[in-house]
């Protein structure tokens, strides 16, 4: 028993060891005095972490990145709390089928789906920008996780709320945003969580239709692998980690990680 | 007359009518009219479709290294699979296994990866691994797999019913024993729609091949990009799209082959029973 106990506990350790270990070499190496990344580091330096505040590419990058993933959440959201608002309620014989329809664009690879974008959106000329195709296709891949919050969160709710709301007299546009809303405020906090990350870490749809006014973050930070190998990366990677230490305690105080996945 | 409604609600057809309108011109009408141009001679962005051809699957169909692209590409996404069960198996019992402040932070730990950017991952893996091998790539595949894996399996492990475990105990049977007799054999279900998530997963993986193949390492994935951004064949592109299509549908709905075995194995011992019942009765 104590053999298995031990070795239970190596197996976890390096289980842990190998998911970590990435991370620990991004903001070790943020630190390291030379111009290229090397493993393990060499001298101290904070002017990593200076260059990266204010590189100014990589600011712009960022900011594309979350203007694009706030308008795609917003879309996905409205949308995705409609359909399950809609599944909800409805008896449908059809029902199954406008199911799978609305999960499939992440049941298909979402490489398929670039590439039928980008090819679809030749028909259009120039009638689109560059940053409204990718908040609209980005909205796509997203609603099938608001929708799967939503309805989660839309399963255990009494209908019985909204008739009271109803029959006391409340105009249905009342109801909606006075009562049911907010009994379903966690599924959808929830899906916009979720579906913000999905779209700031969004680069297989990027990569098919980059141009130069659209550098996102995941493309910005992808360029600088390739050309430049400079510990630069690893100070803004660095902050990356910090920021989703800080959302997922947050989230796992307010909802609960489980409820996600 | 006004028909008085049964049931008080204002969600009306238009809840479903705009998003699948979206949905529609967003996402379907792309999708077939990419299955549409594999059909076609392609001859250039915005120009017109040549005439109807088998050509662009031909292409791919007749042609012994597109063969070995799709085999290495499920090749390694089955094998990540197993790597991310038997890795991730442990530490998913472990966390229904401990009290609740540590399973916070083991749960936060283990899917930390999944929220940070999956080029900052991969960078990380980067810097530890050189690319451009077969060993980075899988190594990428399981890094990314894993923790979906841990998340998954931590439901089904959770749902064991302690009583039964404890009855195994009390009965005499060791950990070792009591684990492959009761624990396990109950996972299984979760464990194949655990599997069967990575699998299908890795096998539309991306970036992973993107980054740590360094453009040695030809998948599905690198070689549908490689038609359509850099050589600009978008017919053989969505011809290769499709055939990827099927594959992957195959492989995310083969966990029903499982399902469908075990739904008539439930249904054979059932039978089973009811024979030897009505059987015992008879000799009495």
């Amino acid at each position: 028993m104590k053999l298995t106990s031990l070795a239970g506990k190596l197996a976890r350790f390096l289980v842990y060891l190998f998911l970590l270990s990435p991370l620990l070499v991004v903001v070790i190496t943020a630190f390291s005095d030379t111009n290229r990344v090397v493993f393990p580091p060499r001298g101290f330096t904070l002017r990593w972490f200076e260059r990266a505040v204010h590189s100014a590419e990589f600011n712009s990058s960022l900011l594309l990145s979350i203007r694009i993933a706030v308008v795609s959440v917003v879309i996905a959201c409205v949308l995705g709390t409609m359909v399950s608002l809609w599944f909800w309620k409805s008896n449908s014989r059809a029902k199954g089928i406008f199911e799978s329809v609305f999960l499939s664009p992440i049941i298909i690879p979402t490489i398929i789906s670039a590439v039928a974008f980008l090819q679809y959106f030749v028909l259009f000329g120039g009638l689109f920008t560059n940053y409204w195709k990718l908040c609209l296709t980005y909205a796509v891949i997203q609603m099938p996780y608001v929708i799967r919050t939503v309805t989660a969160n839309l399963v255990g709710l009494d209908t019985s709320f909204e008739e009271a709301s109803l029959v006391l007299g409340a105009s249905p546009v009342r109801t909606l945003f006075h009562v049911t809303l907010p009994c379903i405020r966690q599924g959808i906090v929830g899906g916009a969580v979720f579906s913000f990350v999905v779209a700031f870490d969004e680069c297989v749809i990027i990569l098919f239709m980059k141009s130069a006014k659209t550098v996102t973050f995941p493309l910005r930070l992808y360029s600088y692998i390739t050309e430049s190998f400079t510990p630069l990366i690893s100070a803004y990677s660095t902050l990356f980690i910090i920021v989703a230490a800080a959302v997922i305690y947050l989230v796992e105080k307010k909802i609960g990680l489980s409820k996600l996945y | 007359m006004r028909r008085e409604k049964d049931t008080w609600s204002y969600v009306n057809i238009w809840y479903l009518i705009i998003p699948l309108a979206y949905v529609t011109f967003l996402f379907l009408i792309p999708i077939f009219k990419m299955i549409y141009m594999s059909f076609f001679e392609f001859q250039g962005v915005g120009k017109a479709l040549g005439v109807f051809t088998w050509h662009n699957y031909a292409r791919f169909l007749m042609d012994l290294y597109y063969w070995k692209v799709l085999g290495l590409t499920v090749g390694l996404s089955f094998l990540s699979a197993v790597i991310c069960a038997v890795m991730g198996y442990p530490v998913a019992y472990h966390l229904c296994r401990v009290n609740a402040k540590a399973k916070h932070i083991l749960t936060a730990l283990s899917i930390l990866p999944l929220w940070v950017p999956i080029t900052v991952r991969l960078f990380g893996l980067m810097s530890l691994v050189e690319t451009g091998t077969l060993l980075a790539v899988e190594l990428g595949l399981v890094y990314c797999g894993l923790p979906y894996m841990i998340m998954i399996l931590t439901g089904p492990i959770g749902n064991v019913n302690r009583s039964v475990e404890e009855a195994s105990y009390v009965c005499g049977a060791g950990f070792w024993t009591t684990f492959f007799r009761i624990t396990f054999p109950l996972t299984i279900p979760g464990l194949v729609s655990g599997f069967m998530l990575v699998f299908a997963l890795n096998t539309a993986a991306f970036v992973v091949p993107v980054t740590l193949g360094n453009g040695k390492i030809i998948t599905m994935t690198t070689l549908i990009q490689q038609q359509a951004t850099y050589i600009y064949d978008w017919g053989f592109a969505a011809a290769i799209s499709v055939i990827f299509l099927i594959v992957s549908m195959i492989i995310s709905n083969s966990g029903k082959l499982y399902d469908l075995w075990q739904a008539r194995k439930a249904a054979r011992s059932e039978k089973l029973l009811r024979t030897a019942v009505r059987g015992e009765g008879e000799n009495l």
